[in-house]
């Protein structure tokens, strides 16, 4: 039976490591798994009694993760450098035996946010995803 | 029969640096008069604040939230237990004998008014507070 799961705990990990590995990526405040949706497809018989949509092609969405920044760190530089490359990596969102969702995607954005002196270093992070979502 | 209290007293003792510093002396309910120090007292309340619409009487609070006091003769004493605990923060996992997908631990509110005192006390005491947020806690099979 479903049951109300805390985010705590979750993982996501990015396959930014050799040959494409999966890396653990820490340091993740909050975390927006992918969403799905269908275009509608629109078409009326002069026959039909309600107006339902046909089920078209699968849009494309974004995995975007907060995390708070470490500029220095080496795992999280490998994030830019896949901005930079522009193709897609394996993506997982985890949290134990609970469920592991994988997809593949690319990096689209990186949003950093302004840091005073009482605040940390954050960024979000936008992919944009290739493939489909196997869910286990 | 399994209950919260128990889970959460028995938890709190296998916290690395807790018993060390309390022993055994994990109350909750009253204290009663000339209760060696340190000791940590607490209690708990209950609520359900994000409901969903197929919901039952008689499931398990879902969020519970603890007060603990660390209450001692010595300032430092009684910070150093409270500070065991705040260690603890985002713990997740066993429960005493139940188990629990997340404690956060955060500071008491300004206006907390310490209840963990022994019965009759009139001695200058020194409490570390410290709030608990247990969230999805489960009892263990009876």
């Amino acid at each position: 039976m479903a049951k109300k799961q805390v985010a705590l705990g979750s993982v996501v990990k990015l396959g930014t490591g050799a040959a494409g590995a999966l890396e653990t990526h820490g340091q993740v405040a909050s975390v927006n798994p992918p969403s799905r949706e269908r275009a509608r497809v629109e078409g009326d018989a002069l026959e039909d009694l309600l107006s339902v949509p046909g089920s078209g092609i699968e849009s494309v969405s974004e995995f975007t993760f907060e995390q708070f920044h470490d500029m220095g760190d080496d795992l999280q530089e490998k994030v830019d450098d896949e901005f930079e490359d522009q193709e897609p990596i394996a993506c997982e969102l985890s949290k134990g035996d609970e469920f592991t969702w994988t997809f593949n995607a690319k990096v689209m954005n990186i949003s950093s946010e302004s840091g005073d002196a009482n605040s940390y270093y954050r960024r979000t992070v936008t992919m944009v995803r290739t493939g489909a979502i196997t869910r286990t | 029969m399994p209950s919260f209290e128990a889970d959460f007293r028995a938890w709190l003792l296998a916290q690395p640096g807790v018993s060390d510093l309390v022993g055994e002396r994990v109350h909750f309910g009253r204290v009663d008069q000339g209760m060696p120090m340190p000791y940590i007292w607490f209690s708990g309340s209950f609520s359900n604040r994000e409901r969903a619409l197929d919901d039952e009487p008689g499931k398990h609070p879902e969020e519970i939230t603890v007060d603990v006091e660390a209450i001692s003769t010595d300032a430092q004493e009684a910070l150093a237990v409270a500070n065991a605990i705040r260690m603890r923060d985002s713990y997740r996992g066993p429960l005493g004998g139940g188990t629990c997908q997340a404690v956060f631990v955060e500071d008491q509110s300004d206006d907390y008014i310490p209840r963990g005192m022994p019965i009759g006390a009139d001695d200058g005491l020194f409490v570390g507070l410290a709030r608990c947020d247990v969230r999805m806690y489960v009892p263990g099979e009876e």
